[in-house]
């Protein structure tokens, strides 16, 4: 009896005891692991991680960003080595700001996923501001330029006034000293919206071919202007215009 | 025979105990959800906020997350720059009612191209 309970328990082992002690501290260590693993209060603590892609020239060659106006005034003049950017309505003298990022710099790339990529802004430095609010337009530019090319004469939208229509923006500014407008000193303006844009670039649902800036309504009787820091602005290197895209993770 | 295999049965046990609380230690930040249960990670903030990089010279001193929503106040906030060669990082409180935060950091010399990554803990 007592060689088949000693047997049978597998209680010893080379004259000291089986390690079944050992056995249950270790099982219930490992339940107890387990367990505190699967209670961890995630569900009662945030966390909110956003990664962003901040595109900012930092010399007038720099590849990151390119940018020029066109002026309807000086329709074969370029002027893509200028220190100023400038928006402008006035019949006959009406200019047009572009800027075009290269998005394929950001490190780690853009998310594909276009719900990924939550706000993209673009951002300039308005030397001063107009006396009357104007509304500035921002639109996704659909054929190519370049920096050093492009006229009022060449430009991808062409030479008429107004075009394309307002509809077909993808985000507006205010600017300007009366009250209600959204800027309306002299500094970094709040910056267009152009999320949807971004996200289509960085998709393939649509090609990068930067940005056209224009006044909202071209033509005006009088000149009504705003002029912008450039990539080649040298007063301050913080005045070259940025784009900001913020993803998810 | 019995031994060997009760021996056996006793690593692979203490291995798994110690196992567990390595597997739970080595969530990715990124994770949304938690082992089997699928417990979702909330978020203070899922909309969009604002970033800005904070200069003096050619350097990053500073950003500054704006239009943080109101659920994150009282939230640790972390900011990390990469600027492709070297990192620096900062932190602060959301205040009250959410809003705008300006972290300084360490200076780091501005390229352009960085990388700004922020998480807020909490609250």
């Amino acid at each position: 009896m007592a060689s088949r309970r000693s047997r049978g328990s597998g209680s010893r082992i080379r004259g000291g005891r089986w390690p079944v002690p050992w056995l249950i501290a270790a099982a219930v260590t490992m339940s107890a692991s387990v367990a505190f693993a699967a209670s961890l209060p995630l569900a009662s603590q945030n966390l909110t991680v956003y990664r962003t892609c901040y595109l900012w020239p930092t010399s007038g060659t720099d590849t990151a960003e390119y940018d020029s106006y066109v002026s309807q005034q000086n329709g074969t003049t370029n002027y893509g080595t200028s220190a100023s950017l400038s928006v402008a309505t006035q019949n006959n003298k009406n200019m047009r700001t572009y800027l075009r990022f290269d998005l394929t710099l950001c490190s780690p790339a853009l998310p594909t996923t276009a719900s990924a990529i939550k706000q993209a802004t673009l951002r300039l430095y308005a030397s001063a501001v107009p006396t009357s609010c104007r509304t500035y337009d921002i639109f996704a530019v659909t054929a190519s330029w370049t920096e050093t090319g492009i006229t009022w004469n060449n430009q991808p939208f062409g030479t008429a006034i107004n075009n394309p229509a307002s509809s077909q923006r993808t985000s507006y500014i205010t600017i300007g000293t009366p009250g209600g407008c959204q800027n309306t000193a002299a500094g970094w303006v709040n910056g267009w919206d152009v999320t949807v844009d971004v996200r289509n670039f960085a998709s393939g649902a649509g090609t990068n071919y930067g940005w056209m800036i224009r006044d909202d309504v071209e033509g005006n009787s009088s000149a009504i202007s705003t002029t912008f820091a450039s990539q080649e602005d040298t007063t301050s290197p913080s005045r070259k215009p940025p784009l900001i895209i913020t993803y998810q993770t | 025979m019995r031994k060997r295999l009760l021996i056996v049965l006793a690593v692979v046990l203490a291995t798994l105990a110690w196992a567990a609380p390595g597997f739970a230690g080595g969530l990715s930040p990124s994770s949304k959800t938690l082992g089997a249960n699928g417990l979702a990670v909330p978020r203070c903030d899922t909309n969009a906020v604002g970033v800005t990089q904070n200069l003096t010279a050619a350097n990053v001193v500073s950003v500054t997350i704006s239009n943080i929503d109101a659920a994150c106040a009282n939230g640790t906030l972390r900011v990390t720059v990469n600027n492709g060669t070297t990192t620096s990082s900062g932190s602060g409180t959301v205040p009250a009612g959410g809003g705008s935060l300006t972290v300084t950091i360490t200076s780091i010399a501005q390229q352009h191209a960085d990388e700004v990554d922020f998480a807020i803990s909490g609250p």
